[in-house]
């Protein structure tokens, strides 16, 4: 078993020392960093010259060991121990662990850079003709560290997999939440039989837990010669992260995931009980903590119609709820009791469950959102910490339904992202194009059906770029003049 | 009390029934049953009441569809406010239309970085405040506080009275008895006085004034943490100091005299390495020494008050004696932590809940976050209460303290 908070280094002997602050945390010491990123371009040279698929292979048999040992019931204490960990229902976390498979399957992955690596995969490691003459391959612009997201395992593996299979010395730095979910994926390319492959994928990955005030992390940041960050998470860290990239003399290149949010929109209409089944899954599952979770709806109609509507998902959450049930905290429903309050007493329609293990919240509001003095009031029961927890807002058409999306960030009590990620829609057919055409431009990445938001396509881009382009750079190689003929 | 006499509000029959109920004769002489039925009707009428003069709360029972002539304890439970809400301005939007100017508003410590809860009381208010009080507090002392006899010490800083209302109380129910009241505190910087989380200081000519006096009885008011510190100062002098002290000042012990009893407010937060309350008690029985009435030395009598700027009446207890009880017309009921429902079972705990009917000028119905449990009594309530705990605070949030908590905090800085 992976020791829960000490580096995973395969077949890398490192130097690990206390975390600063928490001594039952071991890590990188600076040293052992530098060495690591030294060797990067002798890493990167070896798996970046390895066929694409053959890693996928090493990929995709870590994928299968994990089915086998979840389907053997090997997993039972960490579903316990990740829930504890990361607060989520155990029956959420059973249910994450089993979507492991899917996104280290190799035809997803092979998929998702077929669709977004100019070229197609083979472009990883070899030069392919774009145009007569002219060619790409794309190459690793590691080492990459990847500060990853906090709760669940699947937004961490998806990057480190990408950044790896691309062909990139990489260095994850879970959370202390998940990483011994992390910890125990990765853990199976020990697992993988021996080939050149293998060997290439072990040595091009450390996975390691770096305190905030760790000098070997500030060292990575400032000072290595990273060739790219991937920071996964809201302020204030990003700031502090993004400082610190900026003094390093080697500039690598920075990329933030996050902060986002996701939002319903749901038209007079539809058929409502599919509607109110997609919102309570979108809601419960993973408690409205991803960037996709669906944190506020519009209802575009009338407010009896849209009373109706609340109804009915307060239903369906009772029932959906009720598979995910999550510890009940005296404190947090406290806390939620006075938002709730709060909004009745300033005008708002609440309906919340009876139940403390499925502590759901419906608010309802005509025209403008009732959550506008909550942040004052109760600073601490921001987007963050609000779970199952959803505010509905009526208006009459399309457009007012993206006035409310755009003006999302500068609402006090969504303090802290940078827009609406995903928009789950749930509309009529007859408006569903005029919805979309005024979502375009309204800063969304993505567009999906209500009740699917969580879910990746393979082909999928993140926060609007292909993850690929972010971990490579294109080497570009015209062998003749004469194909140019005529072009500028 | 002669501004609330005079105010127009008395020709509303509510207001006019609270007023009658509360300065006739002792509601302490009804049974629990009556007392009970006596707080269902005022429950609806008060509700009707507020429907009345304001549109805010007749909007606000339609919406939660509350029947005010109807109205049950289990709609109290759900118009029951966090504290949280009444900070800053938020107690303006409960405010009834026709409100009275020339009261008070008093506010919290304000000492979480937050703003302070402020309530704001209208005269009459501040009259049934001054005498409900009074007549709980003499129930459970046992006795009556005799016009001009006594003299009292309160661990609190003079400018703490337009602040805090349990100073505020106590003050006013003093000078209207004629008792002298002494503050056994100064705010260390006096231009400061708005911010009641000043450091104190002792005001070492109170103190001695008080333990000199041969005035009976001698009420002593303080946080827990005043008695505890200062039971250890005593213990750790040495034998020169205790009896140069003792020479100046006739303490340690220090006597209360016939009647003399010690009040204390605010619980023990804010203070981490306080014993708990009985603990509290026994250790400073040893340097507080009180007599009957017939002049034969007892333990000394401590209550303590629960008491917070968003309730007008208290809940008191007097150690070994009774538990917590609210006024005869206060509804004190506890709240299942998980459901917010009403719970009735007996040592079961639950959100303390406070619903005073005789507030005139808002619907008071609120909890501050203490959890407590009840039990049955044969005491005029039916019931008392005993206090817990806070809930605590997680994710950085922050729960109303009760007034007497800024005192303990005050003095934990000095």
């Amino acid at each position: 078993m992976c020791p829960v908070l000490a580096p995973l280094l395969f077949d890398r002997v490192l130097e690990t020392v206390p975390s600063v602050g928490n001594p039952q945390v071991m890590e990188l010491s600076p040293s052992a960093l530098r060495e690591l990123v030294s060797s990067a371009g002798k890493v990167q040279a070896e798996l970046s010259s390895i066929p694409i698929d053959d890693r996928l292979q090493v990929i995709e048999h870590i994928a299968r060991r994990w089915k086998q040992k979840l389907d053997n019931g090997d997993f039972e204490e960490l579903k316990k121990e990740m829930s504890a960990s990361t607060g989520y229902s155990p029956a959420l976390m059973e249910t994450e662990l089993s979507f492991v498979p899917a996104v280290l399957g190799a035809a997803n992955i092979r998929k998702n850079l077929d669709a977004s690596v100019q070229g197609g995969a083979d472009a990883l490691h070899k030069f392919v003709e774009m145009d007569e003459t002219e060619m790409f391959r794309h190459v690793p612009v590691g080492p990459v560290l990847i500060i990853s997201s906090g709760n669940s395992i699947v937004p961490t593996l998806i990057p480190t997999v990408v950044s790896l299979v691309t062909g990139n010395l990489t260095v994850l730095k879970p959370s202390i939440a998940n990483y011994r979910g992390v910890c125990e994926v990765f853990q199976l390319l020990a697992e993988v039989p021996d080939s050149r492959a293998a060997r290439a994928v072990r040595s091009a990955l450390v996975v390691s837990y770096f305190g905030h005030d760790s000098p070997s992390l500030k060292e990575a940041l400032e000072e290595l010669p990273m060739g790219m960050v991937n920071f996964w998470g809201a302020e204030p860290a990003r700031t502090v992260v993004a400082n610190m990239v900026g003094r390093n003399h080697n500039h690598p290149r920075f990329f933030v995931n996050g902060p986002f949010t996701g939002m319903a929109i749901i038209e007079e209409g539809v058929e409502i009980l599919q509607a109110a089944d997609d919102l309570a899954l979108d809601v419960v599952l993973y408690d409205q903590q991803l960037c996709s979770s669906p944190t506020t709806g519009v209802f575009i109609g009338s407010y009896e119609r849209a009373k109706e509507f609340l109804k009915v998902a307060g239903e369906r959450l009772d029932e959906t709820g009720a598979e995910f049930p999550l510890p009940p905290d005296q404190d947090r429903l406290f806390v939620l009791q006075g938002a709730r309050r709060f909004i009745q007493m300033d005008g708002g329609m609440v309906l919340s469950s009876k139940g403390p293990e499925n502590p759901w919240t419906l608010v309802l509001s005509k025209g403008r959102s009732s959550l506008g003095g909550l942040a004052a009031q109760f600073p601490a029961f921001n987007l963050f910490a609000r779970r199952r927890f959803l505010e509905i807002v009526v208006v009459p058409d399309v457009e007012g339904a993206v006035e409310l999306l755009r003006s999302l960030p500068d609402h006090p009590a969504f303090k802290g992202i940078d827009g609406v990620q995903s928009v789950g829609l749930a509309v009529t057919d007859g408006s569903r194009q005029r919805c979309v055409d005024l979502l375009v431009g309204a800063g969304v990445h993505r567009i999906l059906p209500l009740g699917d938001m969580f879910m990746r396509g393979a082909v999928e881009p993140y926060d609007g770029v292909t993850m690929s382009s972010l971990f490579t750079r294109i080497v570009y190689w015209r062998q003749a003049n004469a194909a140019l003929e005529g072009q500028l | 009390m002669e501004n609330g006499s005079r105010s127009k509000l008395l020709n509303d029959p509510f207001v006019k029934r609270v007023w009658e109920l509360i300065m006739g004769e002792s509601l302490f002489k009804k049974s629990p049953a009556e007392l009970a039925s006596l707080r269902e009707s005022l429950r609806r009428e008060s509700l009707q009441y507020f429907a009345r003069h304001s549109p805010y709360y007749l909007d606000l029972f339609e919406r939660l569809e509350i029947d005010p002539a109807k109205a049950t304890l289990h709609d109290i439970a759900k118009l029951a406010i966090p504290s949280d809400m009444l900070r800053g301005e938020g107690q303006k939007r409960f405010l009834i239309q026709d409100l009275e100017e020339g009261g008070e508003t008093f506010s919290s410590s304000g000492t979480t970085g937050k703003d302070p809860v402020r309530v704001y009381r209208s005269p009459v208010d501040l009259a049934i405040m001054l005498k409900a009080n009074t007549d709980l507090f003499e129930h459970v002392y046992g006795d009556v506080l005799k016009q001009g006899e006594g003299i009292a010490l309160f661990m609190a800083a003079p400018e703490l009275r337009y602040k805090l209302s349990f100073v505020a109380f106590v003050d006013l129910t003093l000078d209207k008895k004629g008792i002298e009241l002494l503050y056994g505190m100064d705010l260390e910087d006096k231009s400061q006085a708005g911010t009641p989380w000043q450091k104190l200081t002792t005001n070492k000519e109170s103190l001695m004034k008080f333990l000199k006096s041969k005035k009976e009885p001698k009420l002593f008011f303080t946080a827990p943490a005043g008695v505890h510190i200062l039971g250890q100062k005593f213990e750790t002098m040495g034998f020169g100091q205790r009896t140069v002290y003792k020479l100046a000042t006739g303490a340690p012990p220090i006597k209360l005299g016939k009647g003399g009893i010690v009040v204390t407010g605010g619980g023990s937060k804010g203070f981490a390495d306080l014993p708990e309350y009985p603990q509290l008690v026994s250790n400073a029985q040893k340097h507080f020494i009180s007599k009957d009435v017939e002049g034969k030395q007892v333990d000394t009598p401590f209550m303590d008050v629960l008491g917070m700027t968003e309730t007008l009446t208290a809940l008191i207890d007097r150690y070994g004696v009774m538990d917590k009880v609210p006024h005869p017309l206060a509804e004190a009921f506890l709240l299942d932590p998980f459901t917010f429902e009403p719970i009735e079972e007996e040592g079961k705990e639950g959100i303390l809940g406070i619903f005073n009917p005789f507030t005139t000028s808002w619907l008071e119905v609120f909890y501050p976050g203490d959890i407590m449990t009840c039990h049955s009594s044969k005491g005029f309530y039916g019931k008392e209460f005993v206090y817990k705990r806070r809930l605590s605070v997680k994710e950085g949030w922050d729960l109303q303290r009760a007034c007497g908590g800024t005192l303990e905090e005050m003095m934990t800085k000095q």
